[in-house]
């Protein structure tokens, strides 16, 4: 249905664009704290969790219980979920996208009988396919000699298939796929002190650099999660701006939040996971102290920000457009910026104010430049100038740009000193117009 | 021939500072040896010619102030630290400058036009002249920037020669461009040289409705290590950050002379 | 005070760059006192026409003169840019050649010139130099190398360019710029380098860039125009501008002075047609009438026709036409030789030459003609002769003018394609990077022609909000873009023919179509400037009739022709009486179903009546209610006047035709018969520019001041501004009443071949092929499903012993089915010399590609096979293109393959006719809402045959699939809403105020409920609309087989094809 076409039906109906990445990390944090119900969770697809419940069901009372205690929690926190528990990852995720009951505990394989093929984990092609000879329920290909199967719809269909009735075994390597990234300590004793906290972040952080160094990868967001016995959990998350696996970074990175960490009656369990990682291979590391790459730019930075605030580190990044003050955005240190800047025709000033500040001028009309004019109480006289550089508003942006035309003037002053002023083409209402001195030029 | 750069700092220092001061020498030469030069010629003989090394020393730390202490000679400033930031760096791929700020007038399309592409830019803005100088001095030390900059109101000696070991060590050039305060002479600070630069007065022009392409500078040169001194009349810096002796023609009607050498 | 001209102005027609009409900049201009304007698009003169136009009634209308000076933008591949002008005649064909030669070496829309092409064309130019590579650049080595070789070349008849740009460092640029000049000796002219006529057009010229660019406006960054100042400016303003430049100001003057040459100087001279070597042309068409007319009247010449032939000849002879009808005798020669149907149409059949050469159908003895509608001698204006083929054989005709009169004669005319509603909104939309799915949800329910763009108020019921400021503005601009020029397309079958050559007149460049060549100028251009075209059109009906006559002829053994259809078959008009008009050329319309029962035709005069009075010009007028009671004798026939009776006595004293209303503008409102002509082609203009009010005064005013009643005069002038738009002459009315006639004759005594012939000339006319198979099998024809053994790719005729009233029976054609491609069916045609058994049997024998095979199979063909859809299916999934001579070492025949036999479920009969839709778009089995009458009559929903049982008033509560959405004409009027069940027809009448409620369900509907008051009038039944319910979701259900789980597919495929057409 198209908003538009939602909007014919319900004029009022919100809306909120999407936001996949949000939601992925939404997802991930969601699953970090299913860890509570077993040690290996991992999000399934933009909107599923995979929960591996293999020897975990008796802590909670049994299967149904177990269940049945995950949809409690996850109300408690607003969502609304579908959750199936079966012999099978294939036969779960079918009952639980495409199962009747939102919760459900699967005893037999027959419960998957009425079910439509699509709960094959099937691509849309291969359902519409299978339709087509009027094949639509998981019941009806049973009952379709399966040797006849995979010339018609391909082997996934038959892999699938046997998947989900437990006769080919899935790889848990495929529901877990966050495995190497992550490390955990179970403490026998509780741990409280600060030392021992540092100590066992320390020992993860290493194990998990080991990890990402065999596997030729960087981190680019951690979380530290440590669980305490009063099975709440506290979690430091920290971010790189590039991909790193250098201990001592990351160390440093948590170190400055290591404080927030209240390890109340206990923690009897920590975690680090490295959530989003990227291909980091092995860099000659310059002895001379000339060279340099990427990786150390980024620890610079990653650490000038943490100490003058995340917004106070940033690059100038250029913007097309003709309205001088937006010709520069600032940019996350770690972006690249793109190798064509600004037109070199325009002579820009290298001082620019923001907001423009209010000049009184004496200038001719209806274009000429100032003849010489008052900023910060201090008259100037103008022996030279250039101009107008007529720029115009953009005015898709709001209405008030639409009439907005700026006349730009370098003048010089009897100094030698170079401004730029313009007029704001708009009349006031008293029939006059406003000047602005917007930069200095070198 | 390090005789000049280095005697006053010489004299405060203890054996152990000695000793880590000549490693930083070493350093610093060894760098040479891999960049193939230890200082950014301007490419002015008259200026490049004060120094034995041929140019402004890399590895050091450098002061900039404005002619005056109005916008006109900040401005100045900030373009002539920007464009010898700029080159610095511009051998070499990825060399970044870090520009430590003390506000947000810095206008990328205007340093581009005097050599400091945006690519090569990081700003970091700090609170107060004490952030501002540990930020600096944290980017001297990281080893991957081709120079610093710090937008500096004050700065004691102390702090000074902080900023100038943490150069030494890493071969990163560090700029101090002085913002323009309320006192009137800033305290004396180590610096490898200090200079003074400011639009020149008498730029001629004989049409009120051109600005002439040229644009002249006094550059002063107060003090550098070398004992040199002087005083010059430059084009400032192009879009490479290349500074130009005005040419003879065109500056005749400036009534002055080509360049004057008053040391 | 100096003068000013303006030399560089770029209009809209440099497509997407300027943003302003070349009229509105010649107006603009002339209000602004500037001596001259030139128009200067880029390597085109696409938009010269117009401005010339505009000038020359500026000048018609005030008695000012604004000259206009015709001149391009020559864009070299070198990079650099120069303006041109023609001083002469002789210079303009250079000009025109220089710019066919850029143009035929490269695609469509595109230019490829280097500076020596200008050097060998530029004889008596005036050339420009522009300077502005790149803006605020300083003028290099590169322009005084080039401006140095521009004065060697030309001397005195250079200059260069000086422009404010309002940019940066202005003063020293212009200032190098002169001083290049004066070393390299070239006098500078100033010019503003024009986008726009006025300064409010600064954001359209953004929005047009961002198009043309294919960007958005947020990203469209230093792309958008430093647009400022680039509209026109008075000439005080710009000697002020260029105070330093005074002489460049004065040079403007200078140029313009030198430029003599004028568009009206075209000399357009038609070819000569020397056909019979010892006569002129004259002669050759005077013996060739005459023969034609002893062939038209066996029984001799009637004098009255005779008379016709000598008066017409003799005003041909003094206006010099007679190549002109030669040209057209030899394409209808020519099409008749290779036997192409063809036809005449509009206001050539009031020539009695013109049928005695055989172009046109109508008999100047049973028929008054108005030969002065064609030809006048006072209009000047050359005659236009359409002719139509049939349209699948058009290109032979097309590509043999282009062979017998050379490529560089015979053009086709280019048609401007202008921004309508839809377009404009969505892609003023997109440059705004609003989202789709708001520009979709805005034009859903716009009508496809629709001129007005969307308001505020659609936006609204979109729930959007309407002051959001890029709504504001999509609203604005769309409106603004709405009617500008896109690109030349070719005109549908106009051929410009000249004399000299073609390429001395105007550019020629390649059409999108392979082998076609087209010039740039439109059919407005081309009567601006009195040349001569011919109208090669297509239309379908003719391809249907040829079909019709070969099946009578191979299955029947009946020979007929157009010509040998009788016009007085009382059994033709019965049937159309009965409004039984489905396939019918021109009455088959919902509208015309409802004239037909009311209007009763009986005679041939009747049709000519029936065709022309269903259009926006007698129903605008208000004309056709008092026609309709005067013919039923409700009504007596009066005359507003004597003077009027001979003008009306045809029309029983009630204008109906164009010419009648020409004609009381001339009689009643005492116009000359040229400004009558006038008003008619303002009335046409695509976009009418403030003159109609003019007009309405003058008429409206003439005909009271003459003592007639200001109502009649008013309707008589609405019913001209409908005429202006979608008119129908008489003459043209009564060549499509023979077609009617044509067809309704094949329809009612061969309704078998009828469909046949009809449903292998889709697509045309109004209705699907399911329309058509169910109107002949209610007409008692058999109609056979696609059968892999028995269907060719057309639907063919097979025998039908059994049939009661005699009919063969239809066996549907391959091409039906989705998907199908021509050349596989030939293959499989031809492989099939014993029958196929099974699909792989057929896939094997006729190497037919899987996918095709697959098609087959979901068209059900395999049925009489014994393989249902699904086995059919099942069957083709196990096959593989490639893989035949690995699996094939067993004889045919043999055992397919050792694979368990798959059992699968049938589908239902609901699923089968859902089936037979998504992939035939008919179904033989059964109709779709026989399935879902339960639910509809448990929802209160009743059939539509139930309407017949209803009393005028009646409240009903109706149901049913939507066939036709039709909009006449009017914008403001009513819509017409066809629906059908598996009973009958029925017809919505929604006003505008209940359409405006239920745009959506009108707009998107298939299957569609309504309550409403029946209304009859004799036999026609309506329902006037009060409520509308959109039930398109119920069809779903349809497919769906109650005995398996209710689970639905995702995606869209389940959806039913249950295609509408709408007509506006």
């Amino acid at each position: 249905m198209s908003l538009t076409h939602a909007r014919a039906i319900l004029p009022a109906v919100g809306t909120a664009h999407a936001a996949p990445l949000d939601d992925a990390g939404a997802l991930a944090a969601l699953s970090t704290g299913c860890f509570r119900f077993s040690p290996w969770v991992a999000p399934c697809g933009a909107d599923g969790i995979w929960i591996d419940a293999t020897g975990v069901s008796h802590l909670f009372g049994g299967e149904d219980r177990m269940v049945a205690r995950i949809a409690r929690v996850l109300a408690k926190s607003g969502l609304t979920a579908r959750i199936a528990m079966a012999a099978t990852p294939g036969a779960a995720w079918a009952l639980a996208r495409h199962g009747r009951a939102p919760v459900c505990v699967s005893t037999s394989t027959h419960d998957l009988d009425p079910l439509p093929v699509m709960a094959l984990r099937l691509d849309a092609g291969t359902a519409r396919s299978l339709w087509r000879v009027g094949i639509k329920t998981i019941a009806a290909l049973k009952a379709i000699p399966r040797a006849t199967l995979p010339l018609r719809f391909g082997k996934l269909l038959v892999t699938r298939l046997d998947q989900a009735l437990g006769h080919a075994p899935e790889s848990i390597d495929c529901i877990v796929p966050q495995e190497a990234r992550r490390r955990a300590i179970v403490f026998a004793d509780p741990i409280s002190t600060a030392e021992d906290i540092r100590r066992c972040t320390e020992k993860l952080v290493r194990g998990l650099c080991e990890d990402l160094e065999k596997r030729q990868e960087g981190a680019r967001k951690l979380d530290l999660v440590f669980m305490r016995t009063d099975n709440s959990h506290q979690a430091i998350r920290v971010g790189a701006g590039r991909p790193s696996r250098d201990l001592k970074h990351i160390l440093k990175l948590f170190a400055e939040h290591m404080d927030t960490v209240a390890p109340g009656f206990g923690i009897d369990k920590a975690v680090l996971t490295a959530w989003k990682y990227a291909p980091l291979f092995p860099t000659q590391t310059d002895s001379d102290g000339g060279g340099q790459h990427a990786g150390d730019l980024a620890q610079l930075t990653d650490h000038l920000a943490n100490r003058l605030g995340e917004s106070a580190v940033y690059r100038l990044a250029p913007a097309a457009t003709h309205i001088p003050e937006r010709a520069q955005n600032r940019a996350a240190p770690a972006e690249d910026i793109p190798a064509s800047a600004w037109p070199t025709c325009l002579p820009r000033p290298v001082r620019m104010f923001s907001p423009p500040e209010p000049v009184e001028v004496v200038s001719l009309l209806p274009d000429h430049p100032p003849a010489r004019f008052v900023w910060r109480g201090t008259l100037r006289k103008v022996r030279c100038a250039d101009g107008p550089e007529r720029v115009c508003g953009e005015w898709w942006l709001n209405r008030d740009e639409v009439a907005e035309i700026r006349d730009y003037f370098r003048v010089e002053d009897q100094d030698g000193a170079r401004y730029w002023l313009f007029r704001d083409n708009r009349l006031t209402p008293n029939q006059s117009h406003l000047w602005f001195l917007h930069g200095v030029f070198a | 021939m390090q005789n000049g750069r280095t005697s006053a700092a010489l004299r405060h220092l203890t054996l152990g500072h000695l000793k880590e001061t000549l490693r930083g020498l070493e350093r610093a030469e060894g760098f040479r040896a891999k960049t193939g030069q230890a200082a950014l010629p301007f490419g002015i003989a008259a200026l490049d010619s004060l120094w034995p090394e041929g140019g402004l020393p890399r590895g050091a730390l450098h002061e900039i102030a404005g002619a005056s202490a109005d916008a006109g000679g900040f401005a100045a400033a900030t373009a002539f630290t920007a464009s010898i930031a700029g080159r610095l760096g511009a051998g070499r791929p990825n060399a970044p400058v870090l520009w430590c700020a003390r506000g947000h007038e810095l206008y990328g399309p205007g340093l581009a036009g005097v050599g400091l592409a945006a690519q090569r830019l990081i700003v970091a803005e700090a609170r107060n002249d004490k952030d501002l100088l540990a930020a600096m001095e944290e980017g001297l030390r990281a080893g991957v920037l081709a120079a610093v900059v710090g937008e500096v109101e004050r700065i004691d000696l102390t702090a000074s020669r902080r900023l100038q070991l943490a150069a030494e060590k890493t071969g990163c050039t560090a700029l101090v461009l002085r913002r323009p305060g309320k006192r009137a002479t800033p305290a004396p600070i180590t610096a490898a040289s200090r200079w003074r630069v400011g639009p020149a007065p008498g730029s001629g022009a004989q049409d009120f409705y051109q600005i002439p392409a040229a644009r002249p500078w006094r550059l002063e040169l107060i003090r550098a290590r070398c004992g040199a001194h002087g005083s010059w009349i430059v084009e400032a810096p192009d879009a490479q950050g290349h500074l130009r002796l005005p040419a003879l023609l065109a500056d005749r009607s400036l009534g002055a002379p080509v360049w004057q050498n008053v040391a | 005070m100096t003068g000013y001209a303006e030399l560089q102005v770029t209009t809209n027609y440099s497509f997407l760059r300027g943003a302003s009409y070349p009229r509105e900049l010649v107006m603009q201009a002339a209000d602004l006192g500037l001596s001259a304007i030139a128009v200067t698009d880029r390597n085109s003169l696409a938009g010269v026409v117009k401005a010339y136009a505009a000038a020359t009634d500026h000048k018609k209308k005030t008695g000012q003169e604004i000259k206009f000076i015709t001149g391009c933008r020559l864009d070299l591949a070198c990079g650099r840019s120069l303006l041109c002008y023609p001083q002469n005649r002789e210079a303009y064909s250079r000009l025109v050649r220089l710019l066919t030669l850029g143009k035929r070496r490269v695609e469509k829309g595109q230019c490829h010139l280097t500076y020596d092409d200008v050097a060998t064309h530029g004889e008596g130019q005036i050339f420009i130099a522009l300077a502005d590579a790149a803006l605020g650049d300083f003028p290099d080595e590169s322009l005084r190398n080039f401006l140095t070789r521009l004065k060697g070349d030309f001397r005195h008849q250079t200059y260069l360019a000086l422009t404010r740009r309002f940019r940066p460092n202005e003063t020293p640029r212009l200032e190098a710029l002169a001083e290049l000049a004066r070393d390299c000796r070239i006098p500078t002219v100033a010019t503003n380098d024009v986008l726009f006529h006025k300064s409010d057009r600064r954001i359209l010229q953004d929005v047009v860039t961002c198009i043309r660019l294919g960007k958005t406006i947020d990203t469209l960054g230093h792309d958008r125009e430093w647009s400022a100042d680039r509209f026109l400016k008075p000439p005080a303003e710009m000697a002020r501008l260029f105070s330093r430049y005074p002489e460049a100001v004065e040079h403007t003057q200078a140029i313009a002075a030198r430029c003599s040459f004028s568009l009206g100087e075209l000399a357009y001279q038609y070819p000569d047609e020397n056909l019979i070597p010892e006569l002129t042309a004259q002669e050759a068409l005077e013996k060739l009438t005459h023969e034609g007319a002893a062939e038209r009247y066996p029984q001799g010449v009637p004098e009255k026709v005779k008379r016709q032939i000598a008066y017409e000849m003799a005003i041909i002879g003094k206006l010099k036409y007679a190549p002109y009808f030669l040209t057209v005798w030899r394409i209808v020669k020519q099409a008749r030789k290779i036997g192409i149907l063809c036809q005449g149409r509009g206001s050539a059949a009031n020539s009695a030459v013109c049928y005695c050469l055989g172009v046109t159908p109508i008999n100047p003895d049973e028929q008054k003609l108005l030969f002065e509608r064609f030809i006048s001698e006072d209009r000047g204006e050359p005659p236009d002769i359409d002719v139509d083929f049939e349209h699948e054989r058009r290109e032979e005709i097309i590509q043999w003018i282009y062979n017998t009169y050379g490529r560089d004669h015979a053009a086709m005319t280019a048609t401007v394609i202008h921004y309508r509603s839809r377009r404009a909104v969505r892609e003023v939309a997109k440059a705004l990077a609003l989202p789709e799915d708001i520009a979709a949800g805005l034009v859903a329910a716009i009508w496809g022609w629709s001129e007005s763009g969307v308001g505020e108020d659609r936006a609204r019921a979109l729930g959007l909000d309407p002051n959001d400021w890029r709504l504001k503005l999509l609203i604005r601009l769309s409106k603004q873009l709405i009617g500008f020029p896109r690109h030349l397309s070719q005109h549908p079958g106009g051929f410009v023919i000249s004399k000299d050559r073609l390429d001395d007149l105007v550019p020629i460049e390649n059409a999108s179509m392979e082998d076609r060549t087209v010039i740039e100028w439109d059919k407005d251009d081309i009567e601006t400037l009195s040349m001569m075209k011919v109208d090669v059109l297509g239309l379908g009906m003719l391809g249907c009739l040829r079909r019709a006559f070969d099946l009578l002829r191979d299955h029947k053994g009946i020979h007929q022709t157009i010509a040998g259809i009788p016009r007085d078959d009382p059994a033709l008009y019965d049937m159309l009486c009965k409004a039984d008009s489905v396939g019918v050329f021109q009455v088959e319309s919902r509208a015309q179903m409802n004239m037909l029962p009311r209007l009763k035709p009986r005679c041939y005069y009747d049709l000519v009546v029936e065709v022309a009075i269903v259009r926006p010009g007698p129903i605008q007028g208000g004309m056709v209610h008092p026609y309709l009671k005067r013919r039923q004798k409700i009504d007596p026939e009066t005359y507003p006047s004597e003077e009027l009776r001979a003008v009306l006595t045809r029309t029983m004293g009630v204008p109906l035709f164009q010419e009648q209303a020409m004609e009381i503008a001339i009689v009643a409102a005492k116009f000359t018969p040229s400004e009558a002509d006038a008003l008619r082609r303002a009335m046409a203009t695509f976009r009418n520019d403030g003159r109609i009010h003019e007009f309405a005064d003058r008429f409206i005013g003439g005909m009271t001041r003459n003592g007639y009643e200001k109502d009649f005069a008013e309707r008589c002038f609405e019913q001209i501004k409908g005429f202006g738009t979608y008119g129908f002459p008489e003459s043209h009315a009564a060549s499509f009443a023979i077609l009617v006639c044509a067809s309704s004759w094949i329809k009612c005594h061969h309704p078998d071949v009828f469909l046949c012939a009809i449903l292998n000339a889709q697509p045309m006319g109004f209705y699907q092929p399911a329309q058509l198979v169910r109107d002949a099998r209610e007409h008692g024809v058999t109609v056979r499903p696609v059968d892999v053994n028995a269907s060719r790719w057309d639907s063919v005729l097979e025998l039908d012993p059994g049939n009661p009233k005699g009919y063969l029976a239809v066996r549907l054609g391959f091409r039906l089915i989705t998907g199908m491609k021509e050349e596989p069916v030939a293959a499989l045609v031809a492989a099939r010399e014993r029958p196929y058994v099974s699909p792989r049997d057929l896939w094997r024998r006729s190497g037919v590609a899987v996918t095709q095979v697959v098609h087959l199979a979901e068209g059900d063909a395999f049925a009489s096979l014994g393989f249902g859809r699904r086995d059919a299916i099942w069957s083709v999934k196990a096959l593989r293109d490639g893989s035949l001579p690995l699996f094939d070492a067993a004889p045919s025949g043999g055992p397919e393959f050792a694979e368990p036999e798959a059992v699968l479920r049938p589908l239902t009969l609901g699923g089968e006719v859902a089936e037979d839709y998504v992939h035939l778009a008919l179904s033989l089995r059964a109709h779709p809402l026989s399935f879902l009458r339960e639910k509809l009559r448990k929802h209160g929903w009743m059939s539509l045959d139930s309407l017949k049982n209803k009393k005028d008033g009646a409240y009903v509560n109706i149901a049913g699939l939507v066939l036709v959405r039709q909009r006449p004409g009017t914008a403001t009027g009513v819509v017409f809403v066809t629906m059908e069940d598996e009973f009958t027809h029925a017809n919505l009448v929604v006003w505008s105020t209940v359409f405006e409620r239920y745009r959506s369900e009108v707009m998107t509907s298939r299957l569609l409920a309504c309550s409403g008051k029946v209304q009859t009038e004799g036999n026609v039944v309506h329902v006037v609309v009060r409520e509308l319910f959109d039930l398109s979701h119920w069809l779903k259900a349809l497919a769906q087989d109650p005995e398996e789980m209710s689970v639905a597919l995702p995606g869209a495929a389940a959806e039913m094809r249950l295609a509408s057409r709408d007509f506006h």
